[in-house]
């Protein structure tokens, strides 16, 4: 009876978000977010249903329509990429750098599985290999999150929250795959509470954060610089020696 | 075992950030105060040579050792706390200045199309140096006193000169800035000395 609670629950949550959306107009400004909960939403429904007609084959459908759930998931951190970075064109190009060298240090380790195995899969279950591939997402998100900071990008509301519930939801969903992989079936009982329990919590960050929409505003001053940014890197360089030979300067007098 | 141990990292890191983003946002997210612009003066570190000379003072011996013998060891101690702090209070004064700076740079850069991914980063490991020899020192003048942080200052610049001389006759260099940068603060330090 909870887990069927928790299984209503999900697809209820995931209704009402995009509800919100249409009535508020914005469903255009996080397409591919939005994408990503009508997906999840018609693959809760339809897994209902497959567990309803066709329980034998409940598990087949559940794995391989997650690989597609997990194709989704990186539309979802795309999505912050451009809608955060938008009108700053130098940390972009940065982002763009930096998520790409990210990007190819973890897809080499699945490929490199993946050439080993018969199966053409990064790992010997799908268990494992969605594992995988939520590992790539978690580290590209992790890298982006860290370049906003770095940058101090301001983030909305509405974006502040898909990080945050994605974010939440690709760290718990690789705990449980871990435990599920290391504990075997034993974690399957729990598993089936925990999983959809994280996901609604998840649910309900997305509700609170994108209630209304919250478009992102940069209060800061603008820098306008005439010089290029060689200019400005070498001034800042030359700025960081000063400040270097003062102290030393300072001691050592 | 070990392979599960890397999984249940990645998942704490990015549970941690995303915890931190839900809770307090980005660093100085939209409210400007950390690249807030007084102007041009302010985006540039000065260092001026008259507050480098009494700032110098701080870390000069002969200030405590007059007060050691003219005064009571109460004295001398009271004097010793007092300089310890105003040497704290400088080195975070020029980090605030170099931290100003930095923020100014990644203002402008976060908008350049022109940016320069290898430059950035090489910037940021220039920043993070700094910021780290910085954090170290002000630990050392914590600890040891500024004239303890002057005399390890002394000692390590010194071993690093000779190192760099010992390099250059091994492998005639061509030009090392930190080289440069050396040999110019010893010729400064010896005329100011001689000056004296």
């Amino acid at each position: 009876m909870p887990s069927l609670v928790l299984w209503v629950l999900g697809p209820i949550l995931e209704c009402l978000i995009v509800i919100r959306a249409v009535k508020g107009k914005f469903l255009k400004e996080y397409r591919l977010f939005y994408f990503y909960i009508v997906w999840v939403l018609l693959r809760d429904l339809s897994l209902l249903a497959v567990y309803r007609a066709w329980a034998a084959g409940y598990a087949y459908v559940y794995w391989y329509s997650q690989f597609f759930s997990v194709l989704a998931g990186c539309g979802v951190v795309w999505e912050i990429y451009k809608v955060a970075l938008a009108n700053y064109s130098g940390a972009a190009r940065m982002a763009r750098s930096v998520l790409l060298f990210l990007f190819v240090i973890t897809m080499s380790r699945i490929l490199v599985i993946a050439v080993d195995n018969h199966k053409w899969l990064p790992g010997q279950t799908t268990l494992e290999a969605e594992r995988e591939f939520r590992v790539v997402q978690s580290v590209v998100l992790m890298g982006l999150v860290a370049l906003l900071a770095y940058y101090a990008i301001p983030i909305g509301r509405n974006l502040k929250g898909i990080m945050a519930g994605y974010g939440i939801f690709l760290a718990t969903s690789l705990v449980q795959l871990t435990l599920r992989d290391f504990f075997g079936d034993t974690f399957q009982y729990w598993w089936q509470y925990i999983q959809p329990s994280t996901y609604i919590a998840v649910l309900l960050i997305w509700c609170h954060t994108l209630w209304t929409f919250a478009p992102v505003q940069d209060l800061s001053p603008e820098v306008r610089i005439e010089a290029d940014y060689q200019s400005l890197a070498l001034e800042t360089r030359k700025q960081l020696k000063a400040a270097g030979s003062y102290i030393v300067k300072v001691i050592r007098s | 075992m070990s392979i599960q141990v890397y999984f249940l990292a990645t998942a704490v890191m990015l549970l941690f950030v995303s915890l931190l983003v839900t809770r307090s946002g980005l660093r100085r997210q939209g409210d400007g105060e950390g690249y807030e612009v007084h102007g041009d003066g302010e985006t540039s570190f000065k260092g001026d040579s008259l507050v480098a000379e009494l700032s110098a003072r701080i870390f000069c011996p002969e200030d405590s050792e007059f007060v050691a013998s003219q005064s009571c060891a109460n004295v001398a101690r009271t004097f010793q706390l007092e300089r310890r702090l105003l040497a704290m209070e400088w080195l975070r004064g020029v980090r605030q200045q170099v931290n100003r700076v930095f923020r100014f740079h990644l203002k402008a850069a976060r908008q350049n199309p022109d940016i320069a991914p290898l430059g950035e980063l090489r910037l940021g490991i220039d920043f993070l140096a700094f910021q780290l020899a910085a954090a170290l020192l002000y630990a050392v003048i914590r600890v040891r006193g500024p004239l303890g942080a002057a005399r390890l200052v002394h000692v390590s610049l010194g071993l690093s000169e000779k190192f760099l001389g010992l390099a250059k006759d091994i492998v005639p260099l061509g030009s090392t800035t930190v080289g440069i940068e050396l040999l110019d603060l010893d010729r400064d330090t010896n005329q100011r000395r001689a000056a004296r």
